[in-house]
């Protein structure tokens, strides 16, 4: 292999990178010296560095891997630059080309030079009446004087010859003028600050401290101010693209009269740019002057939001901003688009979804709103990225949001719930905010609320579905969108996962199967793997077996013999378990491979050869030879690539072998265009294919921890700046220059570091101790070191190769890794430069990635799996059997299949097939018209809240279906009491109440006994009131003269019956309350009704009996006199009967009447039923016995 | 039951209630079965005409509203949605929204032009027997077997006031004409009058033999009461002074909710009431003479309803049918 070619193959090795940087430095000082005019360079440079930051950026950081990580097309431009005048200075402020040149930042370049040329053209020509630039340009707060209108009074005459006496002096009679300042170089400064102590002043007087220099004056505008206006134009940056001139107007109009209102657009796609620009006119009135309005909305509006988003409104005088920026998004986009295209034309197949937040991004696109305005032109113009703040483009009628939602999981609030208007884009925003979404899309047809992780979505949809949004009911349908895609979400997360009692046990298990494990293979490596392995690895024996590979690429189907053969030879050789299992299926990989075209055939091969070659070598030359630079750096670069990629990469494999297939029906990562173009490099199939096999056999039971493997092979800190950042590969190619630094130093040591870790066999304690001290800063985080953890790892993988059965062991071992492990992450970005190798070993490690990444299985299914696992021993390697079944779709057991969640089930042809299959034997029911029926069933449901039924909606409480239909229909029927209490509210809480008494007398009484005090008795009313019977009584007994006290007290207390109030009862249909706390032996209230003889009160009650309302409200007084209180009464006749009662009626003597009255027999607290025992007699061999429902513990069961 | 209403306090009443002109031979219309309409699987519990005359509502326990046209007697539209058989619906004052009352403890109230349903009002603990629409639109009343009367507020769907109405189920509800008051009537035989805004209970009439009231309904006008009892009797209350002015009888009643209605035809105003003897009665309202009598109906008549401009009642029962009359009568007659 030639140098040349190398460096094309491996551009990012140091050697290589040396040589290029040499190179470029060369070029640059031709450069230089070509061009001669350090005045241009440095535009140029500041041109480039205008239109694209993010460059100017990465080179300034570290010049040499400016090549390496930025494409290629990039590298003529980028070449131009150089460390000293970039590197010193901070990113250039946003500027125009020529800004650099100049010292007012403000002035337009065309204007600029007009006003360049005016400087000096008065020099020869005196006093010429230069007509003024096209517009006064100065910015408000300077003084007019200096540079304006040079006709007025900018000239200053330095030599007049008619002031002269005599002109012996000067030879010309023409005057010399001096114009704006020409010819003073230092800055004018007040002559008086030179005097000493000047500005302490006089030691006495007011005066005493005089100011410090000259004042700048300044001018209020007014008619008479000859300098340039006040602005009345604002710029208004930040908008979404979707603001109209109307909404825009809205927000600004209320500062004054607005004179035009623009919002600029894309000239090509006729797109708003987000920038609007709105010119005031003065008011009728002279109070509001145009410039006045536009301050003013320059800074009310500023920062506030104009729709969606916050927008900048900035003053601009003449609209010169507003056209500069708009230059620079148009020029941007296009940029883009060039560069997309280009991108496009090299990767016919790269519209990937996995791009996402990859594009590179400039670092000051965080809070600089004109670059996030480009992003957001770029995500609308140029579809392939999501960007990572997609904003809603401007939209066409058939708008899909759907199609901008990606895989994310997503919950869809349908238009049907809340009118979809981007309005209430924001308020959904607003309420939804704190579950961690990432965007509101909408359209017609509804909401799709993007989550970043389906934990947070699925939370979303259990606090928020249903819930009011104003007037409207968010009716949220799930989606967890990724699931359905081949590949993982790209976001996705480490999802915690809580450990069942027996998972507990199994850990257990699995912990001191570790530790057997652990010494069982270190003895096995030791002692049987690492000899074998060394001598297998031996440089003769391999370019031999080099040789046969490369006849093999040519002639596959022979060549799969050979290596088969090869294969089995070191299968043979090596004494390892797992060797021969390996051998097998890489002859079945090969043997599929046969249907491969010849162009993927190698990358799906390993290529272990190369490695170990460079390892051979390594081992010949001690000093790191360029080729040894290249795979070292490969493999870092490989094992620095996120975990999304491998299982992109693991999908693909897994859903077919053929690589093109996949890109067909995915999107295709970087990772395979960086595939196909490694195509190219790989001649060796390693006859060590045991090796090799052995390798990725590692690497993928390493597979839930691969993020920490790769920190330990890769040192650098590339997976460092992985766990930080979660897409911005702008931030990334910051980064990967300073990481690249230290490599040449370090070479050395860190390739070793990587020899340990990619042969276990051959590790040394002294070798693998090189790493650790590297990797600890890296993984901080991690609670056990690297070292053992890997170490282990590779330990358990070899042990479950050995014995499959052990698979489901090993699964949950990894799953207690990953619950232990959070750093499991991956990030969401790609790497530029892809290794296939690395690709085989992911889609390895995958597996178990798989296995761990769906916490929710449920016993069977992890059965199954591990079913699966252990499969996968005796089938090839690498193919899509190997993986456990991935759960796409979570599935709701709950839900109630009818046509809403069918169809939330079934999301593909394939779906349905199965559905169908599922079906088959159900007879077909005859719908009519199918369609007709499918609304209306779906009509149907609207009453429910949720659009997937959990439960049949049923009838709640107590329901008694009726024979015949309905109530109606089933005619009148008597309600026994007993199914009254079933349903009738009132009676149900007292039944609850009773119940809950039941339980707690105990705790009730003791209670009662410990706190005496909490009677009612104890309010300060009662306490008065107890007082005063206190004293009434003591005059009674004083007195002595009533025989009947209770008179007495009756008269007392005649106005003061106790508030009462009647209300439906838990006895009896009708009961009397107390509304206040009652004290015992308090009169309560009168029992009246009409006094009626006992004759009339027995015909009554027959009477009664036959009407059906009973002879309840007849109360005996004496043996001839009887109250009725049936027709007219007071509402003590609502008192009800109780076997424990509260109170008690005496009849009593008033005024030579007898009178009932209902007295307190106990305390009585506020809100309860007041009753007292009917005394009815006892009949006990009567059959029309009344039943008592009085609930009371003493009950007897029935009135009489 | 055999009591006579006191003749002579009837006498001043009769002004409010348009007399018949006496020269007028016929008055009664000559009711002539028009349509059947069939279609519900079980037995019809209901049927309403709308106010403005255009449709005919009919609900069953087969858990189906039908729309029907009034005057055609085509098949319109089938409302379904409950869960449970339905006993009573009402129209909306606007004609196009109906409310149900159903076995299933709901109200539902349903956009007729649609189908679709608007609104479900939970809240009643059992079976909602009867459901009654407030003139004003904005009020839903509704009777159910837990003994309560609930009013509810169309636009929140919330229950505004339950109103502890009565000690048994409550057979029905009925607003005044407008809206300021609702009456219930309940199996506990009482007939309560209610006042809507406050919820307070402003009369109850109680009949002496304390019969369940099967039905209760405000009369045109606002000044009277209809209500059936289930000792076969329909009376006419003045419920300013709760009196019993007339009771029409003749027909069977002892067993199920019985719609009675008013009929206003020629002039002159009519009682008009189900039988379980399968035939529609109809009395003079003033001489409580039977003036004529629907037969057609094979089953008990449950509900009837009339026309609010034509004379066209309609009636349905447990057969499952809803029988729409017309007048015959200028072809018959003359």
């Amino acid at each position: 292999m030639s140098r040349a070619g190398y460096a094309d193959f491996f551009p990012a090795a140091p050697s290589v990178l040396a040589e290029k940087e040499k190179k470029r430095a060369q070029a640059e000082r031709q450069d230089r010296r070509a061009r001669n005019v350090p005045d241009d360079y440095d535009r140029e440079s500041n041109a480039i560095s205008v239109s694209d930051p993010g460059h100017i950026h990465s080179s300034s950081c570290a010049p040499i891997s400016v090549g390496v990580s930025l494409p290629s097309g990039h590298l003529v431009t980028t070449s131009t630059l150089t460390p000293t005048t970039t590197s010193s200075s901070p990113p250039p402020p946003l500027l125009s080309p020529s800004a650099g040149t100049t010292a007012k930042g403000d002035y337009p370049p065309n204007k600029l030079a007009a006003q360049s040329t005016s400087a000096r053209e008065p020099y020869p020509l005196p006093p010429p009446p230069i007509p003024p630039p096209l517009a006064p340009l100065t910015p408000k707060g300077t003084p007019p004087a200096i540079k304006s209108d040079p006709s007025r009074r900018n000239w200053k005459v330095k030599y007049d010859p008619f002031l002269e006496k005599k002109s012996t002096t000067r030879k010309s009679r023409e005057p010399i003028l001096r114009w704006d300042g020409e010819g003073i170089t230092t800055p004018v400064t007040d002559p008086r600050l030179e005097v000493g102590r000047y500005t302490d002043g006089p030691k006495t007087g007011k005066k005493r401290l005089r100011s410090q220099g000259l004042y700048r004056t300044r001018w209020k505008w007014d008619e008479n101010y000859i300098g340039p206006g006040p602005p009345s134009q604002i710029l208004i940056t930040g908008l979404s693209p979707l603001t109209t001139e109307t909404e825009i107007s809205m927000h600004f109009r209320p500062h004054g009269d607005i004179q035009t209102l623009e919002i600029r657009i894309d000239p090509a796609t006729g797109g708003s740019l987000g920038i609007c620009s709105i010119i005031y006119r003065d008011g009728p009135r002279s109070r509001s002057p145009a410039h006045e309005a536009a301050k003013r909305a320059a800074q009310e509006v500023n920062g506030s939001r104009v729709g969606i988003q916050r927008v900048r409104v900035e003053l601009d005088r003449d609209g010169l901003k507003c056209k500069k920026l708009t230059g620079r998004i148009l020029e941007e986009k296009r940029r883009k688009e060039a560069e997309a295209e280009k991108n496009r034309l090299k990767q016919p197949l790269n519209i990937s979804y996995g791009e996402l937040g990859s594009r590179p991004r400039s670092p000051s696109a965080r809070g600089s709103s004109p670059s996030r305005r480009d992003s957001r032109i770029d995500g609308r113009s140029d579809d392939r990225s999501r960007d990572q703040r997609p904003t809603p483009a401007p939209r066409p009628d058939n708008y899909r949001a759907l199609d901008h939602v990606g895989r994310l999981p997503y919950i869809f609030i349908t238009s049907r719930c809340i009118p979809g208007d981007e309005r209430y884009v924001r308020h959904l925003n607003g309420r939804l905010k704190n579950f961690g979404l990432k965007d509101i899309l909408w359209d017609r047809t509804g909401f799709y609320v993007v989550f970043w992780e389906r934990r947070d979505m699925e939370r979303c949809f259990k606090v928020c579905d249903g819930d009011r949004l104003f007037s409207y009911t968010m009716i949220m349908e799930k989606h967890p969108g990724s699931n359905r895609s081949p590949s993982p979400p790209p976001v996705a997360r480490p999802e915690l996962r809580k450990m069942g009692p027996n998972e507990l046990v199994v850990e257990a298990t699995n912990a001191l199967m570790k530790d057997m494990k652990l010494v069982l293979m270190k003895d096995l490596r030791k002692r049987l793997a690492a000899p074998t392995i060394y001598d297998s690895l031996e440089v003769g024996r391999f370019n031999k077996r080099r040789k046969v590979e490369e006849e093999e690429v040519q002639g596959i189907t022979a060549g799969s013999h050979q290596v088969l053969a090869v294969s089995l030879e070191a299968s043979i050789r090596s004494p390892t378990t797992l060797l021969p299992t390996l051998a097998l299926k890489s002859t079945e990989k090969l043997t599929s491979a046969v249907a491969k075209s010849a162009l993927q055939k190698p990358t799906a091969l390993p290529r272990f050869k190369k490695r170990i070659l460079t390892k051979a070598e390594d081992s010949s030359t001690p000093e790191a030879s360029p080729l040894l630079h290249g795979s070292r750096t490969r493999l870092s670069k490989a094992d620095a690539r996120p975990l999304a990629h491998r299982l992109n990469q693991y999908n693909s494999d897994a859903g077919s072998d053929d690589e093109s297939t996949i890109t067909e029906n995915r999107p295709v990562s970087r990772g395979s265009r960086a595939l196909s173009l490694d195509t190219g490099d790989d001649d060796s199939v390693s006859v060590a294919l045991s090796a090799n096999e052995g390798y990725r056999k590692r690497k993928r039971s390493v597979g839930p921890t691969s993020k920490l493997r790769d920190t330990a092979v890769s040192t650098d800190d590339e997976d460092h700046s992985l766990e930080k950042d979660d897409g911005s590969q702008g931030l990334h190619d910051l980064k990967k220059p300073r990481i690249d630094h230290p490599r040449p130093y370090e070479d050395g040591e860190v390739f070793m570091g990587d020899e340990v870790d990619e042969e276990p066999a051959v590790a040394t304690p002294h070798r693998t101790s090189t790493t650790t001290p590297q990797l600890k800063p890296i993984t901080k985080n991690k609670s056990r070191t690297i070292e053992s953890d890997s170490e282990y790892y590779e330990d358990e993988m070899v042990f479950t190769k050995a014995d499959p059965k052990d698979e489901s062991e090993l699964v949950n071992v990894l799953d207690d890794e990953d619950d232990r492990g959070p750093e499991i992450e991956i990030p969401n970005r790609t790497t530029l430069s892809r290794e296939p190798r690395k690709r085989i070993k992911t889609t390895e490690s995958r597996t178990n990635r798989d296995l761990l990444a769906v916490p929710s299985f449920d016993a069977d299914e992890e059965k199954h799996d591990s079913e699966m696992a252990g499969m996968d021993i005796e089938v090839s390697w690498g193919v899509s059997t190997t993986e456990g079944p991935m759960v796409t779709v979570q599935d709701d057991p709950d839900a109630i299949l009818d046509i809403d969640s069918l169809q939330n089930l079934v999301k593909d042809a394939e779906d349905f097939k199965f559905l169908a299959q599922a079906l088959a034997a159900v007879e077909p029911a005859d719908l009519g018209n199918v369609q007709a029926w499918a609304y209306k069933e779906k009509q149907l449901k609207v009453a429910q809240k949720q659009s997937i039924a959990r439960s049949q909606e049923k009838i709640e409480g107590f329901y008694r279906p009726n024979p015949t239909g309905c109530a109606r229909t089933e005619g009148y029927r008597r309600v026994p009491e007993a199914e009254k209490s079933m349903y009738l509210p009132h009676r149900l809480q007292l039944a609850a109440k009773v119940k809950s008494a039941a339980n707690k007398i105990p705790e009730v009484t003791a209670a009662a006994v410990t706190n005496p005090t909490k009677n009612p008795s104890s309010t300060s009313r009662m306490n008065r009131v107890n007082n005063r019977r206190l004293v009434v009584g003591l005059n009674n007994q004083k007195q002595m003269l009533s025989s009947d006290a209770d008179v007495m007290r009756f008269n007392q207390l005649k106005k003061r019956k106790k508030p009462v109030k009647f209300a439906r009862s838990a006895i009896h249909n009708w009961g009397l309350y107390a509304m206040e706390n009652i004290s015992a032996g308090d009169m309560i209230i009168e029992y009246v009704g009409e006094i009626i003889r006992q004759q009339v009160a027995d015909m009554r009650e027959k009477k009664y009996l036959k009407s059906g309302i009973g002879s309840s409200y007849l109360f005996r007084i004496d043996d001839t006199t009887v109250i009725d209180a049936t027709k007219a009464g007071g509402i003590a006749r609502f008192i009800n009967h109780s076997c424990t009662p509260n109170c008690t009626a005496k009849i009593i003597k008033v005024e030579g009447s007898k009178r009932i009255v209902i007295y307190a027999l106990r305390d009585i607290r506020e809100n309860e039923e007041l009753t007292y025992d009917y005394k009815f007699e006892r009949e006990l061999e009567s059959e029309e016995r009344i039943p008592c429902l009085c609930g009371s513990s003493g009950c007897k069961g029935f009135l009489n | 039951m055999s009591t006579q209403e006191p003749s002579s306090s009837v006498q001043p009443e009769q002004a409010d209630i348009k007399m018949t002109d006496p020269s007028n031979a016929r008055t009664v219309p000559n009711y002539a079965l028009t349509y059947t309409l069939k279609g519900h699987k079980m037995g019809v519990s209901s049927v309403k005409f709308s106010p403005d005359g255009a449709w005919l509502a009919s609900c069953s326990a087969d858990q189906t509203i039908k729309v029907w046209h009034a005057k055609t007697g085509k098949y319109e539209q089938t409302l379904e949605g409950h869960m449970a058989g339905i006993s009573d619906i009402d129209w909306a004052p606007d004609s196009l929204t109906l409310v149900s009352g159903s076995d299933d403890k709901t109200l539902r109230l349903w956009d007729v032009v649609s189908g679709k349903m608007l609104r479900l009002l939970r809240g009643h603990h059992n079976a909602v027997y009867t459901v009654a629409f407030s003139p004003r639109g904005n009020i839903v009343a509704s009777g159910s077997y837990d003994e309560a009367v609930r009013l509810w507020d169309i636009r929140s769907g919330k229950c505004m006031k339950t109103l502890p109405a009565h000690g048994d189920p409550v057979s029905g509800v009925h607003f005044n004409r407008d809206g300021t008051m609702i009456v219930s009537c309940s199996h506990d035989g009482l007939i309560r009058i209610w006042d809507v805004t406050t919820g307070q209970c402003l009369r109850t009439l109680v009949e002496e033999d304390n019969a369940p009231v099967m039905a209760v309904k405000f009369s045109p006008n606002g000044k009277y009461l209809l209500a059936g009892t289930q000792d076969s009797c329909v009376r006419l209350w003045d419920y300013h002074r709760g009196k019993c002015l007339k009771t029409y009888m003749g027909h069977k009643n002892d067993k199920y909710s019985i719609f009675s209605t008013f009929i206003i035809a020629n002039g002159s105003c009519f009682v008009m009431a189900g039988s379980e003897n399968s035939d529609v009665f109809i009395w003079d309202i003033q001489t409580k003479e039977i003036v004529h009598l629907l037969v057609g109906h094979p089953d008990v008549v449950l509900g009837v309803d009339s026309h609010p401009t034509e004379n066209i009642v309609a009636s349905c029962g447990l057969d499952g049918t809803v029988m729409v009359w017309m007048d015959s009568a200028e072809g018959l007659d003359e």
